[in-house]
């Protein structure tokens, strides 16, 4: 490497201060700044506005506000926490209470649901042959008592369908024929 | 799981670092009010979601945090050249103390006034690398750049403070800038 001059120093300033120089490089460097009381100066500067970057920053008065701000931030934390419920136990909530009306509601259908009705009396089984003696042993509806039951019984008096003569005579209103 | 944190840990924290942010949020978004809040909003980041690594990477994450969303505020908020809060806070800073203090408080002022003219952008590398205290990979992180960039854009900024506190001291008819770096360094 070639020995550097001021323009080379100036290219590497901050790599010089942040030491983010290679060995080689900044050996070169440091030749040339013992020789170089400019750049020296220049060096010192760059390093004293860091300097005065961060005492600036420092100047921030905050003393007075140490305790609000504390407090601002554990009414947002520990005790807003405290305070708030838990999403999960909040959601374990909600699925239990979906879960309760889900079971409620079965059972309530399960009461309204008609007793299954006992089929007609089967007079083929499935493959479509007679119905066997062993067929109807095994078919708890073959007494059809079901059927029996919902057989509506004749009434005493008997609804006549024969048509009554009389039904087709006009109607005689008052004052129709005059 | 274990929570993280629990309160005196945080009141531990806040005081290890609350005076520290809001000195890097102010630094960048310029407004004092606005650095507190975002220092709140990173301590109550931490409570609920702190960084896996646990608390040796606490320090640099609150840092990073209040980076970040000292950088969006800055970007949401079109400053003032000057705010007012900073003539009246500054004199009551210089009124309330000895006069070593006042002298230097001046001169800080300068500074102040100094940062305020510089560009956001100069402003934010530098806060970014002497107050932050991020690496080059870090600051080329947070900016989104290039890592070769960084380097470059700090000599800029660290060129373009000195030429504005070179005005500065021209107009007071001050000495160099290098005359009270020393006592800012053993402050």
């Amino acid at each position: 490497m070639r020995a550097m001059d001021c323009t080379d120093i100036k290219a590497l300033l901050s790599g010089l201060i942040d030491d983010r120089l290679d060995a080689e490089t900044r050996h070169y460097a440091e030749r040339h700044l013992a020789e170089c009381e400019t750049c020296r100066a220049m060096i010192d500067e760059a390093e004293a506005i860091d300097a005065l970057v961060l005492a600036e920053a420092n100047i921030v008065d905050d003393a007075a506000s140490a305790e609000a701000f504390e407090a601002a931030v554990l009414s947002r934390t520990v005790y807003g926490e405290a305070r708030r419920p838990n999403r999960w136990t909040s959601l374990a909530g909600w699925i239990a209470a979906a879960a309760a009306l889900a079971f409620a509601g079965s059972i309530w259908v399960m009461d309204r649901r008609p007793e299954i009705p006992p089929a007609t009396t089967v007079q083929a089984n499935s493959s479509g042959g007679a119905v066997s003696d062993d067929d109807r042993q095994h078919d708890p509806y073959s007494d059809n008592s079901y059927l029996r039951s919902r057989v509506r019984q004749p009434s005493a008096q008997p609804v006549s369908l024969q048509r009554d003569e009389s039904d087709l005579d006009a109607p005689e209103y008052e004052g129709f024929n005059s | 799981m274990a929570k993280a944190l629990n309160e005196s840990k945080l009141r531990e924290w806040m005081t290890r670092m609350r005076p520290g942010l809001i000195a890097l949020g102010y630094s960048i978004c310029r407004d004092q009010h606005a650095a507190e809040d975002i220092a709140q909003e990173a301590f109550v980041k931490l409570w609920r979601s702190p960084p896996d690594a646990g608390e040796v990477a606490y320090t640099s994450w609150l840092r990073r945090v209040v980076t970040n969303m000292s950088i969006n505020a800055l970007q949401r908020t079109k400053r003032p050249s000057q705010l007012p809060e900073h003539s009246s806070d500054a004199a009551l800073r210089s009124d309330r103390r000895p006069d070593h203090r006042r002298e230097m408080d001046e001169d800080l002022n300068r500074v102040q006034a100094a940062m305020d003219r510089l560009e956001d952008g100069k402003r934010v590398i530098l806060v970014l690398r002497a107050v932050a205290q991020l690496s080059y990979e870090e600051i080329a992180e947070t900016l989104n750049v290039p890592r070769g960039t960084v380097m470059s854009r700090l000599s800029r900024a660290r060129e373009a403070l000195s030429k504005e506190l070179q005005l500065d001291a021209a107009n007071v008819e001050s000495d160099s800038i290098v005359f009270d770096i020393r006592k800012y360094k053993n402050a």
